[in-house]
């Protein structure tokens, strides 16, 4: 699926781009700036051949320019002049708050904390996860990570998350495909979960909304629905493929020493 | 009440450190080696996301940067009618599954250009606060375990996330029509 995705999205964007810069070489072009924190709207028109020629060319070296961008350490918006993470970036940011986490997570999961609270609701979990043991660390990695997102602690989630993953892949007998698991916990972790859209509230506030609390009802509602989606939709595709073969080597017994699989 | 609410997300993670750190040292656990174990693992991870980021991210960023997005956009906005929901909202519906910072940047043009309480307004952050990206979750988390095969994963994800969306937009009719 994700082959589909990725070849979709760069074959159809480099055709449209090339076809588009072609179009508004003839026809001209706006652009949109921001100088002095205020956007501006320059319109741009090319009379002789050359201007054209530049203007179809400078769309090419745009369009590389924002692939090497987002692939890099950081990059300046060529809009808005604001920095932002590219690849690297974003994983180098990672490296500290996923080593924070996971060392945290290592001490409660010695100190059987995590197992205690995947045993509180394990009834949801036998039903959602019916092959993951309810006292292996994935159940718990998974518990911790829905708990992080439910209170919308973003950077929180994701290292969390992986740590389920990892979990999970110990299980997973087949390692270069997604297990029924794995598939759950995704489409679970794809539709949103928040019980405060913190952020959301905050952004209509600096947009001086006279009521920035009034979405948080509908929010509720529509992730609800969303999850509920997800998840019936997730237990009817499972059955179109085979699940993978789970490893059988004593899920129950993984002591607090023992070594992460990589 | 605001501020409550502020005051205790605000302590929620510091809580959560003291909590772990303190029972398993009730316990007598050698905290401080357990912490240091757990974390070596946070290298591996994150530097082994880094192709998968870069491999949707780049095909994101060429999507966009090319304007094949907003066409894709005016395409199913010439199906729906304006009224019912307005373009930007599809914009915005079509970019949140691809990159959350991009879908962030439709929301607020939207609040500036409508209004932050008009209709679009209210669709757009209960769309904003409903769903997820999911192609950035699908990429960084199973590529932080080497799984290439994601099966129905994506199929479900965004499945959810489009019941989401609609929801979202009925919901806001429903809102502004008793209003």
């Amino acid at each position: 699926m994700l082959n589909h995705v990725f070849a979709f999205l760069i074959v159809v964007g480099i055709l449209v781009g090339l076809s588009s810069a072609l179009y508004r070489a003839q026809t001209g072009e706006t652009v949109r700036k921001i100088v002095d924190g205020r956007e501006v709207v320059e319109k741009r028109v090319y009379t002789t051949l050359d201007e054209k020629l530049k203007a179809i060319a400078a769309a090419g070296d745009r369009l590389t320019q924002e692939a090497i961008n987002v692939s890099g350490f950081r990059y300046e918006d060529p809009v808005t002049h604001k920095e932002k993470s590219g690849a690297v970036g974003l994983a180098i940011d990672y490296i500290g708050i996923m080593a924070l986490w996971l060392g945290f997570m290592k001490i409660a999961e010695a100190a059987g904390l995590i197992q205690l609270l995947a045993r509180a609701i394990a009834p949801v979990f036998r039903f959602l996860f019916p092959r993951v043991p309810i006292d292996h660390p994935a159940a718990g990695a998974m518990l911790m990570n829905m708990a992080a997102n439910i209170l919308g602690l973003d950077n929180a989630a994701t290292p969390l998350g992986i740590k389920a993953m990892k979990e999970l892949q110990e299980l997973n007998g087949q390692k270069d495909t997604a297990s029924n698991a794995m598939c759950m916990f995704l489409a679970l972790n794809t539709s949103s979960l928040m019980l405060l859209p913190v952020s959301v509230i905050g952004w209509r506030v600096a947009a001086g909304s006279t009521a920035p609390t009034t979405i948080i009802v509908p929010i509720l509602i529509a992730t609800g629905c969303g999850k509920i989606a997800a998840i019936l939709a997730c237990k009817l595709l499972e059955r179109l493929s085979p699940d993978t073969p789970l490893v059988y080597d004593q899920p129950d017994s993984r002591g607090a020493n023992e070594e992460g699989t990589r | 009440m605001k501020l409550a609410v502020e005051i205790i997300n605000s302590w929620i993670i510091p809580f959560i450190f003291l909590f772990i750190v303190a029972y398993g040292y009730a316990r007598r656990l050698k905290v401080y080696e357990l912490f240091v174990e757990g974390a070596k693992e946070g290298f591996n991870v994150a530097v082994m996301i880094i192709p998968y980021l870069v491999a949707i991210l780049a095909a994101i960023a060429i999507f966009r940067a090319s304007g094949a997005m907003d066409l894709l956009a005016g395409a199913i906005a010439y199906f729906l009618p304006p009224s019912l929901v307005p373009s930007d909202i599809i914009l915005l519906a079509l970019v949140k599954p691809l990159s959350g910072s991009a879908a962030r940047g439709v929301m607020l043009d939207i609040f500036s250009r409508y209004g932050v309480d008009s209709l679009p307004g209210f669709m757009a952050s209960v769309i904003q606060g409903s769903t997820e990206t999911t192609f950035y979750v699908v990429a960084v988390y199973f590529g932080s375990v080497g799984i290439k095969n994601t099966r129905h994963t994506i199929a479900a994800g965004l499945t959810g996330e489009f019941t989401g969306i609609v929801v979202s937009i009925i919901l806001a009719h429903l809102y502004f029509a008793a209003k």
